[in-house]
C-alpha cells in the first residue's frame, strides 16, 4: 500500500458516498417539486403536507450532499496535482458552469425555499424548488461532462505533455455524455423514488394518514417503473458504445478472456483470487446472448482480454493494461441485477395496484409494503456497482489512452498525509450519515405535520411578520 | 519570471476577486458561528442569530468552490501545486467546513438541550478553526514553499511558520469583528445588544493586531508589493483604523443611545462606503457605528487579501528561502480555454451576484425573537430575569415553553439541565 493506492481509495470511497447522496437528492427534489406543484394547482392540502414532509428529508439529503461535495473540488489538486495540471484546461469550462450555473444557484434558491415559506409569493416559492431541481440536473450534467472526457477524450491537442482544449463542443455534446447523463439521471430519479416509496410504506404499515400516502405510492410506482426501465435502456446503449470506445472495460465486465464470435453471455463465473487471474475456474454461459445484446446480431465478434492486452502492449509499450477483472465482473452484475430487481418490484406493485389489492390491507399487500422498505438499498448498490465499473474498468488509465493513474498523483504528498486525511474524512462522513440518518428517521416517525393553512397573501412582501413554529419547521 | 499576457492577468485578478468575495462573505458567517455562545441566552436567541445568516450562508460558502474551480481552470498547474502544498491546512479546513455545515443544519432539528449544546460547541470550534486555517494557508503561500521545477517538494508540515500562524489569527479576528457587526445590524433585542458589546471589544483589538500583521507582511514577506500592493495595504490600514474607531466608539455610544453619536456615525458612514454595509445600514446611531465597522471589517479582509496577492504576482506561490517560485505564466491554461471560461463567467457571474444581492434584499429585515416563533420579552420576563436570572441559570431550553406565551418563560423554574449561558454573555436591556 503506497500513497497512490490510498489516494485512489480516498477518491473512490468519498466519491461513491457523495454520489449516493446526490442521487437521492436529485430524485427527492423532483418529487418535492411535483408535490408542491400539485398543491399549487389544486389547492389540495394533502399535497402541501406531503411537500413539507418530504421537503425535510430532501433538505437533510442536500445538506449531506453539500458536505460530501465540498471535498471534491479540492481533492483533485490535493491528491492528484499532476492530473489537475494535465486536464485543467479541459475541465475549466464545465466546472465553471457547474460552480456558477448550478451549485451557486442551487444554494441561493434552496435558502429561499427554506426560509421563504409564508414570506415569498406562492408562485415564486414554487419556482424556487423547480430552479433547485434544474440546477441539480445541470450540476450532474457538468460533472458527467468532465468524467466522460476521462473515458473518451475529445476536442484537445497535446502541448508540453498536457491536454489543451481546442474545441469544446465535442466535449459538451457527444453520444457518451448524452447516454451517461440520461442513465445517471434516471438512476437518480429511481433512487429518490425508492426513498419516497419506502417512507410512504412506513406510514401505510403504521396505518397513519393512509388517504395521503396512497396516492404517493401509486404515483411513485409508476415513476419508479419508468425510471428503472429508462436507466436500464440507456445503460444498455452505454454498454454498446463502451464496446467500441473502451473494449477492455467491457471484456473485463464479462470476464471474457478469449475473443468469441458469436460471444456467449456469462451468467456466473469464478476464478482464483487475484487482480488478474488469467483463467476462469467456473463459467456458466448462455451461448450467443452477448453478441445479441451488444449488436443485435447472432454472429458479431466480442474481443477478449488477451487480444486487447496484446493490442495495448503493441501500441503503448509493455505493461499491464487489464483492470481488476473479478471486481469489474461482479460490479457489473450488481448493477444489472439491482436494476432488474427494481423493474420487477415496481411492475409487481403496479400489478397489485391494478388488481386493487395493494391497499386492501391483506397479508400479501403488507408483505409487499415491507419489501418496499428494503428497496432503497437496491439503487444504491446498483449505482455503486456502475461507478466502480465505469472508473475501475478504465484502469490503468486515469484518462483513457493518455495519462496513466500511477503518474497522476501528487508527488509531494506521502502515505501518512493521505492516510490521516482519509481517516478524518471517513470519520466525519460516518458522523454525518449517522446524525443526518437519525434525524431523518426521527422525521419519518413524526409523520406529517398537522393540518394548517400556510397561505401568504398573493404578492406578499418579505416584510416584518412574526412566524409560527410551523412556518419554521424547515429552517434551522 | 515570464510575464503573463493580458487574458491571464485578467484571470489572476478574477481569482483575487473570487477569493476576496469568499473571505468577506464567509468571514462574517464564521464570525457569527464563533460568537454564537456569547450572544445567546436560550435556544430562541440562537435561532435569531442563525436566521440572520440562515438564507444566505450556504451561497456564501459556494464562493470557495468557485474560486478553487477558477484556479483549476485558469491556472491548472497553480491549482495542483497550491492544493498539494497546502495538504495539511486544506484537509483540516474541509473537516471544519463539514462539521460546521452539519452543526448549522442539525442544531435545530431536535428538541433536546444536550443535542443543541453539543452542536453549538461544534459550530463554535469549527467556525474558529476554519478561518484560522484559511488565513494560515494563504499566509504560507505568501511566505514561501519549497519548489523544484513546478512541483512542490515541501512536506505538509512546512506550512507551519510563525508568520502563517499569525495570518490565521489575523483572519479569525477580522471574521469575528465582521460577525459581531453583522449581528448588530441584522438582529434585535438581546442578541443585538450582546453582539454590540462583542464588537466594542473585538474591533479595536482586531485593528491593532491586524495592522501589526500587515506591517510584518510588507516588511518581511518575499516579493515586492508594487503600486497596487501599496495602495491595497494603505487601504487596508485605513479600513482597520475605521474599524477600530467605529467599532469601539460607535457601538458604545449607539448602544447607550447617546445623542452625541452623530459625529462618530459620520466617521462610521465613511467606512460604510468601502463595503457592502451601505445597503444594510440603518438610521440609528448604533447602526451607523456598526455599519461602519462592518464595512470596514469587510474592506480590511478584502484589502489584506489583495495585498497578499499583489506580493505574489506574477508568481502563484512564493519560493521558500529565496528558492524558485511558481511562475503563473507557466501554470496557465491555453487561450482557447481561458476565452471560453471568460465567456461562461461574463454570462453567469453578474446573474449570480445579482441573485445573491436579491436574496440578501429579500431577507433584509431584522430578525427578532418573534421571527423565530418565540414570544418577545415582556416586562414580567425582565423583572424575573433581573431578580432570579443568575441563580436560575437562564431560561429552560425547551420548545414547549416557548409556545406557552409571554411570561411563561419567566414563570418556569430554570431547570438544571438547561444550557448554561455562554461565559461572555451579559444581561442587558434591549435597546
Amino acid at each position: 500500500m503506497n500513497s497512490l493506492d490510498l489516494a485512489r481509495w480516498q477518491f473512490g470511497l468519498t466519491t461513491l458516498l457523495h454520489f449516493a447522496v446526490v442521487g437521492i437528492s436529485i430524485g427527492l427534489v423532483l418529487h418535492v417539486a411535483w408535490m408542491q406543484t400539485r398543491w399549487h394547482r389544486t389547492g389540495d392540502e394533502r399535497y402541501l403536507r406531503l411537500t413539507r414532509f418530504y421537503g425535510k428529508l430532501m433538505l437533510l439529503s442536500f445538506a449531506v450532499g453539500v458536505v460530501t461535495g465540498i471535498l471534491q473540488s479540492f481533492q483533485f489538486g490535493m491528491n492528484w496535482s499532476r492530473f489537475s495540471a494535465y486536464v485543467g484546461d479541459v475541465f475549466g469550462a464545465p466546472l465553471a458552469l457547474e460552480g456558477l450555473g448550478a451549485f451557486f444557484v442551487e444554494a441561493v434558491f434552496l435558502g429561499l425555499w427554506m426560509f421563504g415559506w409564508g414570506r415569498l409569493p406562492r408562485r415564486l416559492h414554487l419556482a424556487c424548488v423547480w430552479i433547485v431541481a434544474g440546477a441539480a440536473l445541470l450540476s450532474a450534467y457538468a460533472i458527467l461532462v468532465a468524467n466522460t472526457w476521462m473515458q473518451h477524450p475529445v476536442g484537445y491537442e497535446l502541448v508540453d505533455g498536457r491536454a489543451r482544449l481546442t474545441n469544446v463542443l465535442p466535449v459538451l455534446f457527444n453520444v457518451n455524455v448524452g447516454l451517461t447523463t440520461a442513465h445517471v439521471l434516471f438512476g437518480a430519479l429511481l433512487a429518490g423514488t425508492t426513498i419516497v416509496l419506502a417512507v410512504a410504506a412506513v406510514q401505510l404499515l403504521r396505518g397513519r394518514d393512509a388517504e395521503v400516502f396512497r396516492p404517493v405510492v401509486a404515483f411513485g410506482l409508476k415513476v419508479g417503473l419508468v425510471a428503472a426501465i429508462g436507466a436500464a435502456t440507456f445503460g444498455h446503449f452505454q454498454g454498446m458504445l463502451a464496446l467500441k470506445q473502451q473494449p477492455m472495460k467491457m471484456a473485463a465486465a464479462e470476464a471474457l478472456y478469449e475473443t468469441e464470435s458469436p460471444a456467449g453471455l456469462s451468467l456466473f463465473a469464478l476464478a482464483g483470487i487475484s487482480t488478474d487471474p488469467g483463467r476462469l475456474l467456473v463459467d456458466v454461459k448462455l451461448p450467443v446472448a452477448l453478441s445479441v445484446l451488444n449488436d443485435f446480431s447472432t454472429s458479431s465478434t466480442v474481443r477478449g482480454i488477451d487480444e486487447l492486452q496484446a493490442e495495448a502492449e503493441a501500441r503503448y509499450g509493455p505493461g499491464d493494461y487489464t483492470p481488476v477483472v473479478g471486481l469489474m465482473y461482479w460490479s457489473f452484475r450488481t448493477m444489472v441485477g439491482g436494476g432488474t430487481a427494481l423493474i420487477g418490484i415496481m411492475a409487481f406493485g403496479l400489478w397489485l395496484l391494478w388488481r386493487g389489492s395493494l391497499f386492501g390491507g391483506g397479508v400479501g399487500a403488507r408483505r409487499y409494503l415491507r419489501l418496499l422498505l428494503l428497496a432503497p438499498a437496491l439503487p444504491l448498490l446498483a449505482q455503486a456497482g456502475g461507478w466502480i465499473l465505469r472508473e475501475g474498468g478504465r484502469q490503468p488509465w486515469i484518462v483513457e489512452g493518455l495519462l496513466r493513474t500511477d503518474v497522476a498523483n501528487s508527488p509531494n504528498v506521502g502515505l501518512l498525509a493521505v492516510a490521516l486525511s482519509l481517516g478524518g474524512y471517513l470519520l466525519v462522513y460516518a458522523l454525518a450519515f449517522l446524525f443526518a440518518g437519525r434525524t431523518a428517521v426521527h422525521e419519518v416517525r413524526e409523520g406529517l405535520e398537522g393540518e394548517h393553512s400556510l397561505s401568504p397573501a398573493p404578492g406578499a412582501e418579505a416584510g416584518r411578520r412574526s412566524s409560527s413554529s410551523s412556518d419554521l419547521a424547515l429552517t434551522y | 519570471m515570464p510575464d503573463l499576457n493580458a487574458l491571464e492577468t485578467i484571470w489572476f485578478a478574477a481569482i483575487v476577486l473570487l477569493w476576496g468575495l469568499y473571505f468577506v462573505l464567509e468571514g462574517f458567517d464564521f464570525g457569527v458561528g464563533m460568537l454564537m455562545r456569547r450572544v445567546r441566552r436560550d435556544h430562541d436567541d440562537r435561532r435569531v442569530a442563525l436566521h440572520a445568516i440562515g438564507p444566505t450562508w450556504a451561497a456564501n460558502e459556494v464562493w470557495a468552490v468557485i474560486a478553487v474551480v477558477a484556479m483549476f481552470g485558469a491556472f491548472p498547474g497553480w491549482y495542483g501545486a497550491w492544493a498539494s502544498a497546502l495538504y495539511l491546512p486544506l484537509t483540516l479546513i474541509l473537516l471544519s467546513l463539514i462539521a460546521r455545515n452539519l452543526a448549522i443544519e442539525l442544531i435545530g432539528k431536535r428538541e433536546d438541550a444536550r443535542w443543541r449544546a453539543a452542536w453549538e460547541r461544534v459550530l463554535a470550534i469549527a467556525s474558529t478553526l476554519a478561518p484560522f486555517l484559511w488565513g494560515m494557508a494563504w499566509s504560507a503561500v505568501v511566505w514561501g514553499v519549497a519548489m523544484r521545477g513546478g512541483d512542490v517538494v515541501a512536506s505538509p508540515l512546512d506550512v507551519l511558520s510563525p508568520y502563517s500562524l499569525a495570518g490565521g489569527v489575523a483572519y479569525v479576528l477580522l471574521a469575528r469583528a465582521a460577525g459581531a457587526a453583522f449581528l448588530t445590524l441584522r438582529t434585535a433585542e438581546d442578541v443585538r445588544a450582546a453582539a454590540a458589546a462583542q464588537l466594542r471589544i473585538t474591533a479595536p483589538l482586531t485593528a491593532v493586531c491586524v495592522a501589526g500583521f500587515l506591517a510584518w507582511t510588507l516588511d518581511a514577506a518575499p516579493g515586492s508589493p508594487g503600486v497596487v500592493g501599496w495602495i491595497a495595504a494603505a487601504g487596508c490600514l485605513g479600513a482597520l483604523v475605521t474599524l477600530g474607531v467605529a467599532g469601539a466608539v460607535g457601538a458604545r455610544r449607539g448602544a447607550a443611545g447617546a445623542v452625541g453619536g452623530a459625529a462618530v456615525a459620520d466617521r462610521g458612514a465613511a467606512g460604510a462606503g468601502r463595503g457592502a454595509a451601505g445597503a444594510i445600514g440603518g438610521t440609528a446611531a448604533a447602526d451607523r457605528g456598526a455599519a461602519g465597522a462592518f464595512g470596514a471589517a469587510c474592506a480590511a479582509i478584502a484589502l489584506l487579501l489583495a495585498s497578499w496577492f499583489a506580493l505574489l504576482f506574477p508568481a502563484g506561490i512564493a519560493g521558500a528561502d529565496g528558492g524558485p517560485a511558481l511562475p503563473l505564466a507557466d501554470a496557465a491554461a491555453g487561450s482557447y480555454s481561458l476565452w471560453l471560461m471568460t465567456g461562461v463567467t461574463v454570462l453567469l457571474l453578474p446573474l449570480v451576484v445579482g441573485l445573491q444581492a436579491w436574496s440578501y434584499w429579500l431577507f433584509r429585515h431584522r430578525i427578532t425573537r418573534a421571527d423565530v416563533g418565540a414570544p418577545p420579552p415582556s416586562p414580567v420576563d425582565l423583572v424575573a430575569r433581573i431578580a432570579g436570572g443568575r441563580a436560575a441559570g437562564g431560561a429552560p431550553d425547551t420548545g414547549a415553553v416557548a409556545e406557552a406565551g409571554p411570561g411563561a418563560r419567566a414563570a418556569a423554574p430554570g431547570d438544571a439541565r438547561a444550557i448554561p449561558r455562554g461565559p461572555g454573555f451579559r444581561r442587558r436591556r434591549a435597546t
